[in-house]
């Protein structure tokens, strides 16, 4: 991999990709987190792909079929830190519906890239400003850098998009030379069903490996949907039979439109940087004497849970 | 002092474990006109204020300065807030009780005994 440039570390979340694709300029799309492959409320349809984030190591070979199909939109991982930015812009690169609109500073890169091998599009994807100051704005801001060894822990994880693309399922990943294909879908099925029982066998191996990951959907902006339907079923109540579903839809987007005001609060926290905040706190409870004895409490329990773990160490040895 | 301090470093304390509760909570929103300007902008900056401790991200900002306290990296930090020699002294230990206790000296918090 080479030089991480200035692209920040970001985190793995929702609320982030979805305010993401908001500075890309994307309209029609938001990010779901999926506790579970069924999860029909966060899986609306249709679902434009798949993002599966996992900690990677050395040797994990997916099964598939290499595809080097210059018809499919596939970015090679050139650096580190820009590994979801880049997962979710190979996913909207191959997403084609006239209910979403991916903005002119995406359309300018496609254009741009798709004559281009998969090394070369990563690399004009990672020497892109623009994408670049998108994708830092939501980076952690701190006044200094720390040395710690060992690095950020985050540095080993992975982003593998799954998208339908032209009748078949396909696993971009950004360290592999060319897309995966994984299965054909049959003549009007759903690629959600085709695709889970391979995500599945793939959790149910990092779980085994005590693995950590997690999964995320590319779906339809769920306000846009939900207000398509609410204009229906307000036109066609003529006897006010549809009442009931009318307060439902009403009520699901007033749910969407508090996990938005949510995301953004979450998100100017994480630009946010606290030592100031942090320092001033310690001041205060420094002057009203209250900071030495919350260290000594901290202090006490933490030596209690240090003398515990040591117990349990020692434990096998008596035996 | 030293000794103390030097025996209780090996006992690691992460920050937010000190900060991260409903008492430290209270304390900053007896003292909001000094802490609300130095939090993200909020509609609701006295919610805001009351939410902060417990957040994530307070949380991972407070132990992020509290490894660097702890690892006596915090120096160049502390200097930019114009922190007396004796709170940077302890710093450069990287003891956290030390720390405490000179900040408080400092700060006019009562007098705080070394042996307890």
């Amino acid at each position: 991999m080479g030089d991480a440039g200035n692209w920040c570390l970001i985190e793995s979340d929702p609320g982030v990709f979805t305010e993401m694709l908001r500075g890309f300029g994307v309209d029609g799309l938001q990010v779901e987190e999926l506790y579970s492959l069924d999860d029909d409320k966060a899986l609306m349809k249709p679902v434009y792909g798949l993002i599966f984030l996992f900690k990677w190591r050395q040797g994990d070979h997916g099964n598939g079929t290499s595809s080097p199909d210059p018809t499919i939109f596939f970015a090679q991982q050139v650096i580190q830190n820009a590994c979801a930015t880049q997962a979710i812009i190979n996913l909207i690169m191959n997403l084609e519906d006239k209910n979403v609109n991916i903005g002119p500073l995406l359309t300018q890169y496609k254009e741009f890239a798709v004559e281009m091998d998969p090394a070369t599009r990563g690399l004009v994807l990672s020497n892109s400003d623009e994408i670049r100051s998108v994708h830092n704005s939501f980076a952690r801001q701190t006044l200094y850098e720390l040395d710690i060894k060992g690095g950020e822990a985050e540095d080993n994880y992975h982003f593998v998009t799954y998208v339908p693309i032209g009748g078949k399922v396909y696993e971009l990943d950004g360290l592999r030379d060319y897309p995966l294909e994984l299965a054909a879908i049959p003549e009007g099925g759903d690629w959600v069903e085709v695709v889970r029982p391979i995500i599945q066998e793939r959790m149910a191996k990092y779980s085994e490996g005590e693995i950590t990951f997690n999964l995320m959907a590319m779906v339809p902006n769920r306000k846009q949907k939900y207000q398509e339907m609410l204009e229906s079923l307000q036109q066609a109540n003529e006897n006010n039979e549809l009442d009931e579903q009318i307060a439902d839809i009403s009520r699901s987007i007033a749910e969407e439109d508090h996990k938005m005001a949510m995301y953004s609060k979450e998100n100017a926290r994480r630009r946010h940087n606290y030592t100031p905040f942090i320092v001033q706190l310690m001041k205060i409870l420094a002057k009203e004497s209250k900071f030495v004895p919350l260290v000594e409490n901290s202090y006490q329990a933490a030596k209690q849970k240090a003398q515990m773990n040591t117990d349990k160490t020692t434990l096998p040895l008596k035996k | 002092a030293k000794k103390e301090a030097r025996g209780l470093k090996k006992v690691f304390v992460p920050l937010a474990e000190v900060l991260s509760n409903e008492q430290v909570a209270e304390i900053a929103r007896q003292h909001a006109e000094e802490l609300t300007p130095l939090l993200p902008p909020s509609e609701n900056p006295e919610q805001e204020l009351s939410e902060t401790v417990r957040t994530p991200q307070f949380r991972q900002a407070a132990d992020t300065l509290g490894t660097a306290l702890q690892t006596a990296q915090l120096r160049p930090v502390l200097e930019q807030f114009g922190m007396h020699p004796t709170v940077l002294e302890a710093a450069d230990e990287g003891s956290l009780l030390r720390f405490a206790r000179e900040m408080t000296r400092t700060e006019g918090g009562h007098h705080v005994e070394d042996s307890s």
